[in-house]
Order: C-alpha cells, then sequence, then structure tokens
C-alpha cells in the first residue's frame, strides 16, 4: 500500500548492508580467511560469502576431471598401471605415450615411460574410464597455468606417480569427500 | 570559551579567508580588472578541480556500498581497502581504444561527449557549499538551476542520435521522454519553498531555514519526497535508469562511445547525482546549517547521506517499466505537487511566517495532502489483498481410442 513495500524492501537491503559490518567485526580482523567456506555460504549465515580467491582456495569437489595423475598401490608400493596401452589408444587428442618395461615387477607389468601432454589434453576423462586397473585418476589441481607452451606443461612418469601419491595417497579415485584437500 | 569559538569561526571561514588573501596578494602586483579576472578564473578551477575529484571517492563509495548491500565486498585489490579502485578504472578507460563508428554524425558524435558535462559543471557554481562559500549568489538561483539542468538532456539525445545506432536512439528517446516529463514535478515540488522564502537566490533560501530554525523537509516533507524521486529520475538513476537499462537496449545513449568519450558521459552523470543531492541539502535539509561542525562540513555531511539514500535505492529497487515511468511522472507526482503548491500557498498566506505555529501548520496542510491523495487513490487500502479464486475448468475432451 503506496509505498510501504518499498521500505520494507529498503529495509530489507539495509539489514544486508549491515550484517555484512557484523559478521566482519565478529571475525576481526579477517573476514574471508574464516572457517570453511562453505559453512560461510550457508543460508543461515550472514555477512558478505565472497571467496578471496588468491587468499583463501576452494577444495575441489572429489569428481573434479584435473589433470592427470598414476596412482600407486599403498600396499605393495609399485604403481597399479600394468602398460596396457589402453588409455593411450582411447584417448581422443593423442595426449599419452607409454611404453612397456621389459621386465615385471613382482610378476606385474609396469610401465617404462608415461608422457602425458597437457598441451593437447582436454580433460575429457576417457583414459580414466577405460582404464583396467583403474590406475589414472585426476588430481585437484586449479592453477595449472604457465608462461609457456610445450615442455612446460608435459608431464612423465616420475612426475605423475609422484602427483598420484601426493593427491590420493589411497591409491584410489576419486579420493573420498573428507580426504580432499585443496590444492 | 572566547577561543575555541575564534578557532571554529577561523575554521568555519578557512576557504573564504583563503580567497581573500589570495586576491590581496594579487592586487599589488595587478590592476583591479586583472585581478577580478583572475579570481573568477580560479573559482570556476577550484569547482571543476572539485567536481572531477569527488569522482574518486564518490565510486568507491558507490560500488563498497553497493557492494556490501548484495553482500560482498566491492572492489578491495588496488590501494588500501580498494580505495584507488577509480585511478585503476581512468587508466583503463582513458587508456582504451576510442573508436567512432564509421556510419556515425562525426562531429555531433564527438560534441555529444562533451555537451552534457558543461551544465554539470555549470549547477555547481550557484550551490552554497558553506557561509559564503558560493561562486555566484545568482538572485534566479533556482531558476538558473533548472534551465541549466534540462541542457544535459540535449547532449544525451545528440549522443543517442548521433551514434546510428537503433539501442542508441531508443536510450535517447526515453531520456528526452523522461527528463521532460519529471523536469515538471521537481520544479513544482520546489516552488512551494520558493513561496515560503520568497527568493529563488539559493542564498537566501539557506538564510531563511534558519529564520524558521528549522529545514524545509519539516514544513514540506511531501515537496521533499516528490522533489528527491523526480532528482532520481532527472538524472537517469536506478530505478528509473531506462534511458541505460541493461536488459533492455544494452547501455541506451552511450551504446558506442569508449574510451575517454565513455569517461565523459560517465564523470557527467556522476556529478550529476552529486548536484541533485547538494540541490535537495540546500533547500530541503537546510544547507550549510548545523551546530558546532564548521559550515562546509556540515554540507557534505548532508550531501553524502542523501547520497547514500540514492544508493541504498539502486541497491533496492527493481527498473520501472516505460509505461509505469510516465504514468507515475503524470498521474502521481505532478497532481502531487500542484496540490501541494496550492495548500502551501494558501497555508503561507494564513499563517505568520518564521513561526512554530506556522511550521505546525504546513506540516498538518502536508500530512492532510498525503491522506486525501491515499484516500483518493487507494479507496480500498484496507482490504488490498487480492483473493484467489479457482475457476473450475471445462473437462479436457477426451480422445476416443480407436
Amino acid at each position: 500500500m503506496l509505498g510501504f513495500g518499498i521500505l520494507k524492501g529498503m529495509a530489507v537491503t539495509l539489514r544486508r548492508f549491515v550484517d555484512t559490518y557484523v559478521a566482519d567485526l565478529r571475525h576481526f580482523p579477517r573476514r574471508y580467511a574464516s572457517g570453511p567456506v562453505y559453512e560461510r555460504m550457508g543460508i543461515t549465515e550472514r555477512g558478505a560469502f565472497t571467496i578471496q580467491y588468491p587468499e583463501v582456495k576452494v577444495p575441489m569437489f572429489p569428481r573434479y576431471r584435473g589433470p592427470l595423475i598414476l596412482l600407486t598401490d599403498p600396499e605393495t608400493g609399485i604403481t597399479k598401471c600394468i602398460a596396457c596401452g589402453l588409455c593411450e589408444r582411447t584417448c581422443p587428442t593423442e595426449s599419452i605415450k607409454v611404453t612397456k618395461a621389459e621386465e615385471k615387477v613382482e610378476g606385474q607389468k609396469v610401465p617404462a615411460t608415461y608422457e602425458y601432454d597437457m598441451n593437447t589434453c582436454m580433460f575429457c576423462g576417457f583414459c580414466v574410464q577405460i582404464c583396467p586397473s583403474d590406475a589414472l585418476g585426476h588430481s585437484p589441481e586449479l592453477e595449472t597455468g604457465t608462461y609457456s607452451k610445450g615442455e612446460a606443461l608435459m608431464v612423465n612418469l616420475e612426475q605423475m606417480l609422484e602427483l598420484g601419491r601426493k593427491h590420493a595417497p589411497g591409491g584410489v579415485w576419486p579420493v573420498e569427500e573428507k580426504e580432499a584437500q585443496p590444492s | 570559551m572566547q577561543s575555541i569559538q575564534g578557532i571554529l569561526e577561523f575554521i568555519d571561514q578557512i576557504f573564504v579567508n583563503l580567497s581573500f588573501w589570495f586576491s590581496s596578494l594579487l592586487a599589488n602586483y595587478l590592476p583591479e580588472w586583472a585581478v577580478t579576472f583572475i579570481m573568477m578564473f580560479a573559482t570556476v578551477l577550484v569547482l571543476i578541480v572539485f567536481g572531477l575529484a569527488s569522482i574518486i571517492w564518490i565510486n568507491i563509495f558507490e560500488r563498497k556500498i553497493l557492494g556490501r548491500i548484495q553482500d560482498r565486498y566491492g572492489p578491495n585489490r588496488f590501494g588500501p581497502w580498494g580505495l584507488l579502485q577509480c585511478v585503476a578504472d581512468m587508466v583503463k578507460l582513458l587508456t582504451k581504444e576510442d573508436i567512432t563508428p564509421s556510419r556515425a554524425d562525426r562531429l555531433i558524435f564527438n560534441l555529444a561527449a562533451v555537451v552534457p558535462i558543461v551544465p554539470t559543471f555549470m549547477i555547481l557554481a550557484v550551490l552554497p557549499f558553506g557561509r559564503g562559500m558560493v561562486a555566484t549568489d545568482l538572485s534566479i538561483g533556482f531558476l538558473y538551476i533548472v534551465a541549466v539542468g534540462s541542457l544535459g538532456t540535449i547532449g544525451i539525445f545528440m549522443a543517442g542520435w548521433s551514434s546510428n545506432n537503433k539501442y542508441s536512439i531508443l536510450g535517447g528517446m526515453r531520456t528526452v521522454a523522461q527528463m521532460v516529463s519529471y523536469e515538471i514535478p521537481m520544479v513544482l515540488s520546489v516552488v512551494g519553498v520558493i513561496l515560503l522564502v520568497g527568493s529563488l537566490s539559493m542564498v537566501s533560501i539557506v538564510e531563511a531555514q534558519g529564520q524558521w530554525r528549522l529545514p524545509f523537509i519539516v514544513l514540506q516533507p511531501l515537496a521533499f519526497v516528490l522533489y528527491f524521486t523526480a532528482a532520481i529520475a532527472e538524472v537517469n538513476r536506478s530505478p528509473f535508469d531506462l534511458p541505460e537499462g541493461e536488459s533492455e537496449i544494452v547501455a541506451g545513449y552511450h551504446i558506442e562511445y569508449s574510451g575517454i568519450k565513455f569517461a565523459m558521459f560517465l564523470l557527467a552523470e556522476y556529478v550529476n547525482a552529486f548536484s541533485i543531492c547538494a540541490i535537495a541539502t540546500t533547500v530541503f535539509l537546510g544547507g550549510w546549517q548545523g551546530p558546532i561542525l564548521p559550515s562546509w562540513a556540515w554540507f557534505f555531511l548532508k550531501a553524502y547521506a542523501l547520497y547514500f539514500l540514492l544508493i541504498w535505492l539502486r541497491g533496492t529497487l527493481p527498473r520501472l517499466r516505460v509505461d509505469q515511468l510516465m504514468n507515475f511522472a503524470w498521474k502521481t507526482l505532478v497532481p502531487l505537487a500542484l496540490a501541494n503548491l496550492m495548500v502551501t500557498a494558501l497555508v503561507a498566506k494564513l499563517v505568520p511566517q518564521h513561526s512554530l505555529v506556522g511550521a505546525i501548520a504546513l506540516l498538518a496542510a502536508n500530512l492532510v495532502i498525503i491522506v486525501c491523495i491515499v484516500i483518493v487513490k487507494y479507496p480500498r487500502w484496507k482490504q488490498d489483498k487480492r483473493e484467489v479464486v479457482l475457476v473450475s475448468r471445462p473437462p479436457t475432451p477426451q480422445m476416443e481410442s480407436s
């Protein structure tokens, strides 16, 4: 009735405006670094929910398709990859090159080299799906930017295994939600 | 006590004394006409520099508050708390490519970027920023503001027309329609105040509020609301930002402008928004009058408080439709302003000037108008709840299966 709607709306906006300052004061001096991000974005929570990106990083969701990693079996300590080459053949952009090692390790075939070219990879995840021994996974890596193309984005076997041990220590991908850490 | 008053007086008159000191310094070396000329030039320079510099804090003020209203922080990267954001924006705008469309009317297109800015700064000339701090105390001050203020429309229409773009011409057309319609209630609402003062000069309007010992917002609350509403529409701010309605006509009249020319439009818009707040402060909120603090501090406090209200409205209200906009101007604001004018004229003649009785009578008259309008426009305001009527639908004819 005659402008009361406007006043009501203005009361709402004023409350949101004041609430951001109240929340800032409660988490003085740094609101945006306080507590888990998703908790801060809840509907009952008041105050600004901006994520200040370079300072605060959101943990990636467990099935996020980042760069590839090779998983290691934590019990035996060797890679789960059996160097079958299915990932190489299924890759639509031909970003993977695998060669088989001459000798088996503990009765399992292992790769001698594994070249993963992130320049051309389009993160489709076909290789992860088709892998018969579930040896491939995606890392939750978000910041993969480099200053140049080419060598900087070529990943070899050692690096992939290292990434695998870092991001999926249990040897399983996707990692359980609780274990997922911000990169 | 004496010394404190002396200090306050000194701070109050600091800018006036500075100007006197400068002119007496010049008078030692130059003839009288040259001093007058240089002082005029210096005053204009100060006003323009103030106008340009105020963008730096007005811009950050607006974006921060708007951000907080929308549960985010606003710019907070460049400088302490993001205070230098405007500098970064300006550097970006000035280094951008300056494009003139090949089919545009080149002369008018380039001229249109300059035209809206000129009246914007001309308005600042008659505003009393403090006691004795007015560039020229014109005896027709408010008339001058109205006349000069409507010049901006021409610049915007020139921009809309010369861009040779259907969106910009729509924006330009809307601007003309809107500005012409809203100028009428804006002026009519202030006429009531001018009746009480008996003068068009901005300085005497402020002084009259000292004589009443009340700001005119108490005597004329309806006029203040009408003025502020119409003035928001006049400077094309949200919720009346149809000329640049982004969801309908992309950016309206300045769609083809880039780089420094776009910056000029932006500048004109911000300074305009500040100047309507300054005019409302002068006419309705008692201008520079106030206890303890220096007069210019009071003026800027009140003006920026009104600017906050402007931002607050922008963060709250959605944009009006075109027909709603026109209806609102002609069917609500103009009749209300006329009624306010007539009743004010009547009451001001009957009651004694500069008295509490007069003030109460004027306030009561305003309330009577508001109540009358409520009764006339919303006769069923108590039962304004819509009922949901369920209409039974005829049964859908069934297809016979073969």
